[in-house]
This record gives structure tokens, sequence and C-alpha cells, in this order.
């Protein structure tokens, strides 16, 4: 066609969804980051704070993200899914794990099976009360005890990694959190053709769940073959940078590759990371990390976004008994099941006490499991205003977003009551952490600037340091002695008399201030190539003491040992 | 006094003091008696005329906040105020002989002053303005070297005498 032929609307309509995509993308982060500082400052997951505010925005909210917006950010959602699939396959160390692999397994299936089995049965009774169709209500049941067995990995990962946790219990949720989706989409598969069944008499189970085993199956053989690739070309590229912009656009493909052929795109990214993690365990760390950092924002618009998808105005009252019975039978059996199954293969008792705990959490995949159910259900009604299939979709929605809610905040309490919470800190963490002033305890008085050149050699032989802040008669800074400069008149003893401190100081050039992390101080320093840098307070301008890198080494050592690490 | 009767010195050597691309003719005063407020003052004005410093008032402030620490008088006759400022462009010195000397520059062993050397320098100019001090100092230990700047009948001889340069 002839581009003049071409017609204007299309490009204006092109305009308006970038225009729209790029509207939401930068809304769904100011204000995600805006929601999560403040969660934060409450003390909840940074997690739920985004969540509200995809809620405020979205559609039980001001509408702000209607439909039309959510449908557009779908390749957005997509990718953030697959990335999240990377990440948490990252996590899954094998040289962590095979100690644990047969009491994971066993675990996962106890927590699954007992979370689907309450959950289908409290529901079922519920429906039944209501409907008197027995099958619709195992129909229902089936379908929303199925769902109810996936933990949503995105939200646990995150408090995780927001909580710096490590230890065996943390290692048992990022190893069930990671492998459940599989236990779910398989329960998922037999049940919702199980209903299937029974509500249109068509279908077959056997069918439905050879579907969903090659389903899984290509899922991870396409994440294995691209792994491969991966693997291949980080031996290759030298430069980090290149290594994760390489590493991005392997992800995309996996993850367009998955979405096109319908397949499971969290399991196909999930088996990359998993790969990549075990067969280059030095090389993929740095690869990982900047992962990480790249991974934030797409992180706080993916839960944005699930607040937002969730539409509850217009639910009717009594589905909040069934939404109320759903929570308590799947957090039950989730606890349950994996205290017994932590129990059955003798766990450590943090397992076996908190696990549960770390599992409440559902995710938006569960919404759209629901969803797809749905339409497999055929319309059966459950009162004269309801179909059975939007009933389940009402269900999981509202289960999401209080699981959503209340999950981050488990994971939260099971790692701080299991003592695993700060343990995964790094030296770089403990310096971020701590400020300048954590460290200005015993310094020696400033110098004035009037002082004899022999009280200054005095000041060098007596303390530790290598320069001192000079003090005019208001304590405030006028510049710093450095052994450097006081070497150069150090063999002419004569000029000792009549030379001061003021005369052989040198300017402020670089400073500390109190609030300064050591993190930034460390950092300035190593560039400036020096080990020692004068504090000064920011208001008054008078010198509080001298940091040096040594005294910031001990201190995050001993920092280290205090939180036992 | 004469020559014979003067006290046996060794000879001084004044190229010591590489004045030779520190000082300019304009900034060598030879006075008789001057006050030493005034005198620095005149010493600054000429640090300022020969273009290494922008403002006269903030040179005055550095020179005189020195002297308020303590005097640069130190000893033998000898002053030499100095400061290291900011605005300073090069390392200038500017000299002064004040033949009946300067009684009030409470000097550190109470003596007169009547050999003014004053150093201006760059506030990153540190090594070098600590070397100058310890040269003049060095150099003026000697009283012959002091005795040698009296001597000095006009001011171009003064300066030939400390730089080895005619005027």
């Amino acid at each position: 066609m002839c581009p003049t032929n071409r017609p204007k609307n299309s490009n204006k309509d092109s305009e308006l969804l970038i225009m729209t995509i790029l509207i939401l993308i930068g809304l769904g982060i100011l204000g995600g980051m805006a929601g999560g500082w403040f969660f934060q400052k409450i003390r909840f997951p940074q997690v739920v704070g985004y969540i509200v505010i995809g809620l405020l925005l979205g559609e039980s909210g001001l509408r702000v993200i209607d439909s039309a917006g959510l449908a557009s950010m779908r390749s957005v959602n997509i990718f953030a899914l697959g990335i999240i699939g990377f990440l948490v396959g990252g996590e899954l160390k094998l040289a962590g794990f095979k100690k644990y692999a047969r009491q994971f397994i066993t675990i996962l299936l106890f927590e699954g099976i007992c979370a689907t089995i309450l959950v289908a049965l409290s529901t079922a009774l519920i429906v039944w009360k209501i409907t008197h169709c027995i099958p619709a209500a195992i129909a229902s049941g089936l379908v929303l005890g199925a769902i109810s067995s996936a933990t949503d990995p995105a939200s646990t990962i995150d408090v995780i990694w927001e909580y710096r946790a490590k230890g065996v219990l943390t290692a048992a949720i990022v190893a069930i959190v990671a492998l459940d989706d599989a236990l779910a989409l398989t329960l998922y598969g037999l049940c919702s053709s199980t209903a299937q069944l029974l509500t249109s008499n068509t279908g077959s189970v056997m069918r439905s769940l050879g579907q969903v085993f090659t389903e899984l199956a290509a899922s991870v053989a396409l994440g294995t073959a691209f792994a491969v690739a991966v693997v291949l070309f980080l031996k290759r590229f030298a430069r980090n940078e290149r290594a994760a912009a390489m590493t991005i656009g392997m992800l995309a493909l996996v993850i367009g590759i998955a979405d096109a052929g319908k397949l499971d795109v969290i399991l196909a990214a999930m088996m990359v990371g998993f790969l990549l993690v075990n067969l280059l365990p030095r090389r993929s760390e740095e690869v990982f990390r900047l992962l990480r950092a790249f991974a934030t924002p797409i992180y706080i618009i993916f839960f944005v976004m699930v607040g937002a998808r969730l539409a509850l105005k217009d639910m009717p009252l009594w589905l909040w008994g069934i939404v109320l019975t759903y929570i308590v039978g799947r957090n039950f059996g989730k606890a349950a099941g994996s205290w017994a199954g932590a129990k059955l293969t003798g766990a450590a008792p943090s397992v076996r006490n908190y696990l549960g705990l770390g599992l409440f959490a559902q995710g938006g995949v569960a919404i759209g499991l629901a969803i797809v159910a749905g339409d497999k259900l055929g319309r059966i009604p459950v009162t004269k205003d309801l179909l059975l299939s939007d009933m389940i979709v009402y269900v999981v929605t509202a289960t999401t977003l209080l699981l959503q809610l209340i999950g981050p905040v488990s994971v939260k309490l099971s790692l701080r009551k299991s003592g695993e919470e700060g343990k995964n800190l790094t030296e770089e963490d403990i310096m971020n952490d701590l400020k300048v002033k954590d460290l200005l305890g015993g310094q020696p008085p400033p110098l004035r600037e009037s002082s004899s050149i022999a009280d200054a050699v005095k000041y060098f032989t007596r303390y530790d340091l290598l320069i001192y802040p000079v003090v005019d008669d208001n304590n405030a800074i006028r510049g710093i002695l450095t052994f450097e400069s006081l070497k150069d008149i150090l063999s002419d003893r004569e000029c000792w008399g009549w030379l001061l401190v003021a005369d052989i100081m040198t300017p402020v050039t670089e400073a500390a201030s109190p609030e300064e992390t050591l993190h930034s101080v460390y950092d300035r320093m190593q560039q400036l190539r020096i080990d020692q840098m004068p504090v000064i307070g920011e208001t008054e301008r008078k010198p509080l003491g001298v940091i040096d890198l040594r005294g910031i080494r001990q201190a995050v050592n001993s920092e280290l040992l205090k939180r036992g690490i | 006094m004469t020559s014979s009767d003067a006290p046996s010195h060794d000879p001084v050597d004044f190229s010591d003091l590489e004045f030779a691309d520190l000082l300019t003719p304009d900034r060598v005063l030879l006075l008789d008696k001057i006050d030493k407020r005034e005198l620095l003052d005149k010493m600054i004005e000429l640090t300022v005329r020969s273009g290494s410093f922008g403002s006269a008032e903030s040179l005055r402030l550095g020179v005189f906040g020195r002297e308020e620490l303590m005097s640069t008088g130190i000893g033998l006759g000898i002053g030499i105020p100095h400061v290291r400022l900011k605005t300073v462009r090069h390392l200038t010195v500017t000299v002064a002989v004040v033949r009946d000397g300067v009684s009030n520059y409470e000097s550190m062993d109470e003596l007169p002053v009547r050999f003014v050397c004053m150093i201006v320098a760059r506030e990153d100019q540190h090594s070098r303005h600590l070397r100058l001090l310890s040269r003049i100092s060095g150099t003026f230990k000697n009283p012959a070297a002091l005795e040698a700047a009296l001597q000095c009948k006009t001011s171009a001889e003064l300066f030939t005498l400390l730089t080895g340069r005619p005027a």
C-alpha cells in the first residue's frame, strides 16, 4: 500500500496507545514508590503499598487505570512475570537445595494438597447450601481448591529480598513458591477438567492432564534451550553490563515465545534463571545483581497493576462469606500441610512452625486461572443474577486482594519469628545501614590554628590519625593538618618556634557529613585515594572528627559479627 | 662599626633565597622609620599593585589575621608576614628594609625588626611556601645577611643584592 494512503486514524490510535502506556508506567512507578515508602514507614512490606496504590487508582477505586489501560499494559505485565520467574529461578541454587530436596517436595505436596482439599470442601459446601446444585458446588469447589494451592512467588520473594532473609526456612519458602506453580497447574488441570465434565458433560480429564503436562514440558524445554544460549553467550561477554543486556534480550524472547505459544511464562523464565545460576554460579552473580536493579521499577508497575485489576465494586455481599471461607481454608491448609510435611520429614523447627505463614500470598496468576476456568464451565446460574463462572472470578479476585495484603505481612512475620530476617546482609548493606556519626566516638579534640608546630607534632605521636581538623577561636573549621604537610618542616626544627598550625594547614576540599552513609563516604574515599577524611557538621561547619577507611572496615566487621552473620 | 671590627660570619649566599623569579624592583622598599601597621599596609598595597592578588581588603584581613594569632617577627631583626589565600594568582614576595627598625613589631626576641619579607602564596602552594619561609629564616640566621641588606643605599641596590639581577 502506498504510504500516503495509510489511514491517519490508525497512526493516531497507536500514538495514543504509546502515550497511555507511558503515562501508566510513570503513574505506576511513582505512585507505587510513594505507596511502598508509606507502607515501609508503618513497617509493612513495600509490596503491600504498591498494591494499595493500584487499588486506589484502578477498577475498585478512582478508575484512573481502567480496563483499557490495563489491557494496554498486558505486555509489560507478561514481561514482569517473566523477569520475576527468572529471578526466582536464580534463587534456586542446587548446592543449597540438594540436602533438602526430599523434604521440600514432601512439604510442597502436603501444603498444596491440604489447601486444595480444605478450600474445595468448604467452598463446595457453601455453594451447595446456596444453589442446592451438587454439580455446581463440586465444580466450583474443585476449581477454587486447585487455584488455592498456588503461592505467589513475586510478592513472597520480594519480601524475602526486602528483609534480607537467609536460612533453612527462607530456602524452604523459595523452593516451595518456585515449585508449587507446577503443582498448582497440575491440580488445576485435573480439577478444572473434572468440573467441566460435571457441568457440561464435555471434555476429558486425561486429555486435559495431557495438555497440562505438554505445556509444562514445553515451557521447561523452551527455558532450557534459552538457558544454554545465555550460558554460551555469558562465557563470551566479558563486561557485566553487556552480559546483563544480552540476558534481558534473551528473556524477552523466552517470554514472548512462551506467551505466544500459550506456555507457562513464569516456568520458562524460571528455568533460564535456575540453569544459569547453577551452571555459572560465579559469573552469573553480577548479572543477577544488575537484573535485580533493573527489575525494581518493573516489579512496582506489576504490583500496582495487580491492585488496579481487582474489580470488586459490583460483587454481591454474600460472596464475601465464600471469600472468607476460602482464605481460612487455604491458609489453614497451607499451615497444617507444611507442619505435617515438615514433621514427617524431620525438618528444622523453624520450617515446621513458620513455613505455613510464609506461603499465604496469592498472585495475579490465580485470577487468570479463574477466568480460564470460568470459560470452561459454561453458563450455570448460581443465583438469578450470577453465573458460576463469574462467581469463581469474583471469589478469586477478592481472595487475591486480601491475600496479597495479608501474604507479604505474614511472610515478614514468619521470617522474623524464625530469626532469619536480616541474615543475608553483605558488607555493602551494613555500610548502607551505618552512618558516619555512628563511628565518631573517642575522637581527639581539633587542633587550634594558633597551636605551635610542637603541639601538632605531639598530636601525631599521641593519636593514631594522619589528618586533624584545625579550628579557629569559634571552633569553626579552618583547614586540616595532614602528616604530609607536617613532613615538609619536620627536619627544620628552627621553624617550629615561629610557625603555627595555621601556616602549615591545608584547606578542606573534601569532608564527610555525619548523616552520610558509610557506603557513600567509603566510595568517595576510594575514588579520591585517601585514607581519612574530616567530618564536618552540616549547619555550623564545626568539625566532629575524622573518619578513616580502616575504622569503617572494623565497624562493618564488628556489625556483621554482632548480627551473627 | 667598621668591617674590620665586625665579628666574622660565614659568607652570605643570597642565591639560596631563589628570589630571582619572585621579586621585582617595584616591590623592594628602603625606609628609615615606620610603624608596623603602616609598613604592612604599604607592602600589601605593593603586592596588590603587582597584579598577583584580587582585593587589597582580603589580603589585609589575611595578613593581619595571621599577625593576630602570633607575630611573624621571628627574631634577629627579621619579620616574615605570610599568608596563603585562595585568590592569590602566583607566589609573590615583597621586601622592606627599615634602617631604624620597626619597634612595635612584637618580635620573639623583642628587638626591632629591620628586614621584612612578605610572602603571599596561593592556597595550594603549601610546600613551596614552607620551603621559602625556611630558606629566608635560614639565610637571615646569619647576621651578616641583615648587615649586608642594611648597607644598601638604594632599593635598586637591595634588589640586586637579593636577586643577583640588576634592577
